[in-house]
């Protein structure tokens, strides 16, 4: 009796699922929509920009009602012809380059993009200094002193022998 | 027979380039971080100042009849964006008042809201609650006026010189120590 009610629920499950599969398409088929030319260019300059009354966040990421409306007045400028560079500089133009997603490399600027990679070259010497310093540090300054044939300028013959036993 | 213990030379510290490097940046760090805790960080330096503002011709709140920035050459123009569901204009409110009662019969200074995204409905409401400006105020409904003159959030008040440059800005409610300060400067500047 099990094993035909688990048959049937098998069955069941086999015949129904894709359709229900079918019908989960069909329910997300709405949601995937193809974006518009218009669509793409806006979403290019609103992503390099920042949305003014929020944290890090891009125009085109932004709710707020600021970035709505800056997203209309980059779609009026895209639709009278105006290329990204116009559209950018205007909001420049007005807000500074704060309203730019990423600082401009000119002027001072340039540090804001070097330091970090000066800092992790710097950290990177000092680690590598200082691994150096420590590898040196923990060599015994009396095994230094041993010539090639095991003897020691500074040592007596017994106190080569002993050290010699207990390096091995 | 005993022998001395050796002394074991102490191994010779030398002071390399990159340390001096070291030592430069974090000079460097602090003096940037000393620097930073000294900013006003609710200043943001506004590009238009020290530009001509952009001339307007927008509806007057309440009325049928348009008003230019223009129509103002010859005097200061204190430039205020407010909106009713702004929470920081009501505290400047009674500000804007005394300071528009006292200083616009002089005749060179003109005070000129921009009731920026609201309704009328709002707007009247606002001022039936808190008391009528003494001046006008234009509708920017869209809020596209308040990008054109770079403004991140309500209130934020511009004070225009005699030649339509922009002298001084300032973002948050007005006190009247602030105004002062600033009509200084749109004064001085000509």
């Amino acid at each position: 009796m099990k094993q035909l009610i688990a048959f049937i629920c098998i069955s069941v499950s086999l015949v129904f699922a894709p359709s229900s599969l079918f019908a989960a398409e069909k329910a997300q088929a709405p949601q995937v929509r193809i974006e518009s030319e218009l669509e793409k260019k806006i979403r290019i300059v609103a992503s390099m920009l920042r949305c003014p009354v929020c944290q890090g966040e891009s125009v085109y990421d932004s709710h707020a009602d600021v970035a709505v409306e800056m997203k209309r007045l980059i779609a009026d400028k895209i639709k009278a012809g105006q290329s990204n560079e116009e559209i950018l500089t205007y909001f420049k133009d007005r807000y500074g380059n704060f309203i730019l997603m990423e600082p401009p490399t000119e002027g001072l600027h340039w540090v804001i993009w070097v330091f970090p990679i000066f800092m992790a070259l710097l950290g990177a010497l000092f680690l590598f200094q200082n691994l150096k310093a420590s590898a040196q540090d923990i060599k015994d300054p009396h095994l230094d002193n041993f010539d090639q044939d095991g003897q020691s300028d500074d040592l007596s013959t017994e106190e080569v022998t002993d050290i010699k036993e207990l390096r091995l | 027979m005993t022998t001395e213990p050796q002394k074991i030379a102490e191994p010779q510290k030398v002071i390399r380039w990159w340390h001096f490097a070291l030592i430069g940046v974090m000079i460097m760090m602090f003096i940037l971080f000393a620097a930073g805790l000294g900013r006003d960080t609710k200043f943001i330096p506004s590009p238009l100042v020290g530009k001509p503002a952009f001339d307007f011709d927008l509806k007057q709140l309440g009325k049928e009849s348009n008003i230019k920035l223009s129509d103002y050459k010859g005097k200061i123009v204190i430039l205020n964006f407010w909106a009713s569901w702004c929470v920081t204009c009501r505290e400047e409110h009674h500000v804007l008042l005394e300071a528009a009662n006292a200083l616009q019969p002089k005749g060179t200074v003109q005070f000129l809201g921009v009731n920026s995204k609201d309704t009328d409905k709002g707007a009247f409401g606002f001022m039936d609650k808190r008391g009528h400006f003494p001046y006008p105020s234009v509708i920017d409904r869209q809020g596209r006026m308040a990008l054109e003159y770079g403004v991140y959030g309500m209130p934020e008040t511009f004070f225009i010189n005699k030649d339509g440059v922009i002298a001084a800005k300032h973002i948050g409610a007005l006190t009247h120590k602030i105004l002062a300060d600033k009509l200084k400067q749109a004064e001085a500047v000509q």
